[in-house]
């Protein structure tokens, strides 16, 4: 990766991706599992997970620690047993040659050998592909910025560097799905946007992503759809434009009479989306200031028992979905 | 399996390991023939004089002691390392310590990703193990003959057939042992355990002690369908069919070693 790479183009490949965002609902699925189960001593990781995610998305799988993400990647990439269930990857069963071989995956660590240099892990796993062209080593590697890495043995690395090169391999034979395993860990905040660069140029190419991360504000930049697991069981597959409609800002209010106060509002403000939730609330989709509507209900004799704008992101959204509870997201309450 | 065969070989020839296991076998057999070259030919009970070794030279001259002239290029080979178990040891060492990096390093998740039939894996480890046997014992073979031309041909060469026998017999059990490396690597994927077992079969010290214990009972019989006991007390050369057996035991143990492997890797999870 080019690091004086220009942040107008990182904008540039986030606006081409918000293009590509599109539900694609007609896409086939790289990943599906019917009722995946993992059993770790009589007590399941993972529960009957039907997991989906379709060609071309960008996948964040999200979850606390010990929810099962990284059981269920493992199981993914054929690294363990699952219990019950099924997997199939691009249509075919997990144990398939050709599928497996579609696949590049970065699970926890990047297993590396410590006393080789970059280029001969990589030169190992292309062997191992079966790779005869050497030329795609050296150009993966200066797509993660490793390009001058050298002969600077792992054991030296840095756990940024580590990453990145556990980035490469994953990448080497030209994959069309990725699964990567919190691929940002230990990566500064450059690397941390050359691997975003990276994944959203290569999702432009037509590549898959099935990422688990705990950095939901990085996850959020990028990824098309979501899965948040939790204890073990699949709670939600949402896209990002679902997401986007569920977390939209909006003025909440509470009055003592919303058949009076919505007439009043939309009197005043034709352009907004309100929504009536009871007698007493309402929302207000599309207001950027609050603080006139209060005073022309106050005006007008409509007790306000309190108002204010709400916002939820990822997190919040995350953070609500493992609560159990409604995502009401968060509150800046403008008391009147 | 075959490229991973060929990832391990790329891996292999940057190992210093290998390097440290041939130093140490080439190392063997340079001592062994310079201790026979001092204790039986004039120059060097001369030299031994010189330098003081005069109990080293009275136990040679023990008449308990083997003479020289049973000697052939062939029994000394197997007396530097193969029927003591040194042989064994080191490239069992080896074996397990290349196994077990596999597994520390995490670089088996690369692996076993794109070759999901780890019996595949298994197989290609047991390839190379044999690949590796095969270069390190001729090469063991032909310094050894250095060495008797070096110190003077003190030693009548083997016949060649007697000598095809015998390295065609002590490789398939030495790949034996190994393949009982790489099962126990697979099982355990430590690498202080499986060095330790290394250590502890490939000098036979298990095998005796348990021969020990089980005669006690008059069971030892076991002791001679062991890889130690077979690449100890194996025949130099053809005689009959009896001396068939060797293989047998060799190969069933390559077989059983193989399949348990496969088994063990295939049972846990990476």
């Amino acid at each position: 990766m080019n690091p004086s790479h220009d942040v107008n183009q990182d904008h540039d490949i986030s606006q081409n991706h918000d293009d590509a965002h599109v539900h694609d609902s007609s896409a086939a699925l790289a990943v599906e599992t019917m009722s995946l189960t993992k059993l770790y001593r009589k007590k399941a990781a993972v529960s009957h997970l039907d997991l989906r995610v379709r060609e071309g998305a960008i996948y964040g799988f999200i979850g606390r620690n010990g929810a099962g993400k990284s059981t269920t990647l493992k199981m993914l990439c054929g690294l363990a047993k699952p219990a019950s269930g099924d997997i199939r990857l691009f249509g075919r069963p997990a144990g398939d040659a050709v599928a497996a071989r579609r696949i590049g995956c970065l699970i926890e660590s990047a297993g590396l050998y410590p006393n080789m240099t970059a280029r001969q892990n990589a030169v190992m796993k292309a062997k191992c592909i079966g790779l005869t062209d050497e030329k795609c080593i050296d150009r993966i590697l200066a797509d993660t910025g490793l390009a001058h890495a050298g002969s600077k043995k792992v054991k030296r690395f840095s756990m940024g560097m580590k990453q990145r090169l556990g980035v490469a391999l994953a990448l080497l034979g030209n994959p069309d799905l990725l699964i990567l395993d919190e691929p940002i860990n230990g990566l500064d905040p450059e690397g941390v946007r050359e691997i975003r660069q990276l994944i959203l140029r290569l999702n432009q190419e037509g590549k898959t992503f099935l990422i688990s991360s705990h950095i939901l504000g990085e996850l959020s930049k990028i990824s098309t759809h979501y899965g948040i697991i939790k204890e073990g069981t699949l709670v939600e597959q949402i896209s990002a434009e679902e997401l986007d409609q569920l977390c939209k800002d909006y003025f909440r209010i509470e009055v003592d009479d919303a058949r009076r106060a919505l007439p009043l509002i939309l009197e005043h403000a034709p352009k907004l989306s309100p929504e009536v939730l009871d007698a007493h609330t309402i929302r207000l989709y599309g207001l950027q200031e609050g603080a006139w509507l209060n005073q022309l209900l106050i005006e007008n004799h409509v007790q306000v028992y309190s108002s204010g704008f709400h916002h939820m992101d990822l997190e919040d959204y995350f953070l609500a979905r493992m609560d159990g509870g409604q995502t009401t997201g968060k509150e800046g309450t403008e008391n009147v | 399996m075959f490229n991973m065969l060929r990832m391990d070989f790329y891996r292999l020839i940057r190992s210093k390991t290998i390097y440290v296991c041939l130093i140490l076998l080439v190392t063997m057999c340079f001592l062994c023939y310079g201790m026979v070259w001092l204790a039986v030919t004039p120059e060097g009970r001369a030299a031994a004089e010189r330098m003081g070794m005069t109990p080293f030279l009275e136990v040679a001259d023990d008449p308990d002691s083997p003479a020289l002239g049973q000697y052939d290029s062939l029994s000394m080979f197997r007396e530097i390392g193969m029927d003591g178990g040194a042989y064994t040891s080191i490239l069992g060492v080896f074996m397990a310590l290349f196994v077990c990096m596999d597994f520390h390093s995490g670089f088996i998740k690369n692996t076993l990703s794109l070759h999901r039939e780890r019996r595949k894996y298994i197989g290609g480890k047991i390839l190379l193990a044999g690949l590796t046997n095969l270069c390190v014992l001729l090469l063991l073979w032909c310094v050894s003959l250095l060495m008797n031309l070096l110190f003077g041909n003190m030693l009548p060469l083997a016949e060649p057939g007697d000598t095809l026998f015998y390295l065609t017999w002590a490789w398939l059990n030495t790949t034996a042992f190994l393949s009982l490396m790489v099962l126990i690597a697979s099982f355990t994927r430590s690498g202080s355990a499986s060095v330790t077992a290394a250590l502890l079969l490939g000098s036979g010290l298990v095998q005796m002690l348990l021969a020990k214990f089980t005669g006690l009972f008059g069971a030892s019989g076991w002791l001679e369908y062991t890889l130690y006991y077979n690449l100890t007390y194996g025949p130099s050369r053809y005689t009959g069919t009896g001396d068939l057996k060797t293989y047998a035991v060799s190969l069933l143990f390559l077989t059983a070693c193989s399949g348990a492997a496969a088994a063990a890797l295939s049972k846990r999870d990476v």
